[in-house]
């Protein structure tokens, strides 16, 4: 090796000793951290005290909760295992109105993996039928039909 | 170069050479594949030949890129030097089936070219974490393509010396893009440190390797001589020099070796005319100086290579003040004969 080679050498060392710790050290800065298993609905709130009617299923059970005054109704799902649709909505529907269909229809959430879902319902008491419709909206299919 | 010209001239050191790249490289797949498949049975071939090769591909880099060094620290790793081209176009070849298969299964199965999706699937360049890596690793294995057509020294020849091994200096270039390619990729979604720290322990080797033996490289280069007589510098004692060795002095723009044999001393210039390799590294085989790089060998009374050879280096004057040993740093023409000095040494 020619001296000025034996120069460039050290040269491009040097360099590459403060590219490669600052490449690696910034690459390992932006690595993503470890997903956690979160549910993409907002989280359950804790059941109300009062539990005032059950529906139950196969692979899931589902009731209707509210606090000892009737301040609060929720619906509270409890899924034994995962839905084998991908996408199942709950839907508020209400036939003595004429609506018995997608169209229509409040949205109360998603449901997904095995666990406990909590719903708060948008009512003071409990005058009237509640009847609720699992919905695939990716295949558009009706899965579930819930009355109560 | 050769007055009789052969594609590659392959002789017994070379053959065991290359059968101990083949198997160690058969090893190193087979027990990377046998550990995937007993703790991940569900892994494919396609995935299993990428990450084995490409794992592969960059400790053979790690090894190609330490041997320099490595021969400065100790001679004994001089064999690994003489067949480093043999190691080089091998990890090619293995970078080229990661490269190869990675395309095949990432880019291949679309209505776009393998190669046009390989630069506009992802065209995030402005970002770190989302950086197309595949990218770095296309722009590494094209550097590592022409370092590997051109590991012949029938280019070596055509391209001279200073251009040829400019080119070659790009290998540092392809591993800092390998380095970001793999952190910027695998890592990216590797959730185990190992992969990482495996990284940072052979990259740091390699660093400090090179900076710890060039600065002392430069080191020596900048020794000054103070004693002169007339045209002559005193370099060193004659018990200095080993037998069939030599030693090594920079007095002006380049060292000069001077070799002990057989009751004499002669001096040459260092460089070897095939690669630039250091003479003064070499020994003495069969009564001539031979480069530690690819075995170019030179007469140590005029420089010149054995017939039918045609490589000439400089030789200098050298004299003998009872053991000190006297250098006139002013070169002679290339291939000029001088009579060597003889020394006696004293028991």
């Amino acid at each position: 090796m020619i001296k000025p080679l034996r120069k460039k050498h050290v040269q491009v060392w040097t360099f590459l000793a403060i590219l490669i710790p600052l490449g690696i050290v910034s690459s390992w800065l932006v690595v993503p951290k470890a997903v956690t298993d979160r549910i993409l609905h907002p989280a359950s709130s804790n059941a109300l005290p009062i539990l005032i009617k059950t529906v139950s299923k196969d692979d899931y059970s589902v009731s209707l909760r509210r606090q000892d005054d009737w301040s609060a109704i929720q619906l509270e799902w409890i899924n034994y295992s995962a839905l084998t649709t991908p996408s199942a909505i709950i839907y508020e529907t209400y036939p003595e109105k004429g609506t018995d269909s997608l169209e229509g229809a409040g949205l109360i959430g998603r449901i997904d993996s095995r666990g406990i879902y909590h719903f708060p319902l948008k009512r003071d008491s409990l005058n009237v039928h509640l009847h609720f419709m699992l919905y695939d909206i990716i295949h558009h299919l009706v899965i579930d039909r819930i009355n109560f | 170069m050769s007055t009789s010209y052969q594609a590659v001239g392959w002789n017994r050191q070379k053959k065991i050479y290359d059968w101990i790249i083949f198997s160690f490289c058969i090893f190193y797949i087979a027990v990377f594949a046998g550990l995937t498949l007993v703790f991940n049975p569900q892994v494919t071939f396609e995935t299993l030949l990428i990450r084995s090769t490409s794992t592969l591909a960059v400790l053979l880099l790690t090894l190609i890129l330490s041997i320099g060094p490595l021969c400065r620290i100790n001679k004994k790793f001089l064999p690994l030097l003489y067949n480093r081209r043999h190691l080089g176009v091998t990890m090619f070849v293995v970078a080229l089936v990661h490269g190869s298969f990675s395309i095949l299964q990432f880019h291949a199965l679309g209505n776009t070219h393998p190669l046009v999706s390989l630069f506009t699937s992802n065209t995030h360049y402005g970002s770190l974490v989302d950086f197309p890596f595949q990218a770095l690793g296309f722009f590494a294995l094209l550097i590592l393509f022409l370092m590997a057509i051109t590991s012949h020294d029938f280019w070596l020849h055509n391209l001279s010396p200073r251009i040829w091994k400019t080119l070659h200096m790009f290998v540092y270039l392809a591993y800092f893009l390998i380095i970001m390619h793999v952190m910027l990729g695998v890592i990216q979604y590797e959730t185990s440190p190992v992969f990482v720290l495996i990284l940072i322990t052979g990259s740091f080797s390699i660093i400090s390797l090179h900076l710890v033996v060039g600065t002392r490289e430069l080191k020596k280069d900048r020794i000054k001589y103070g004693m002169k007589q007339e045209d002559f510098v005193k370099v060193c004692e004659v018990y200095d020099i080993e037998e069939n060795r030599a030693k090594m002095f920079c007095l002006d723009t380049e060292r000069i070796a001077i070799f002990k044999t057989e009751g004499k001393l002669f001096a040459i210039n260092n460089v070897c005319k095939h690669q630039n390799g250091p003479l003064g590294e070499g020994k003495i085989v069969d009564g001539c100086i031979t480069c530690p790089w690819h075995g170019y060998q030179y007469l140590p009374k005029n420089g010149q290579s054995p017939p039918p050879f045609k490589e000439r280096v400089s030789t200098y004057d050298i004299k003998l003040t009872g053991t000190e040993v006297w250098l006139n740093p002013m070169p002679y023409p290339e291939g000029t004969e001088r009579p060597g000095v003889v020394f006696q040494m004293i028991s």
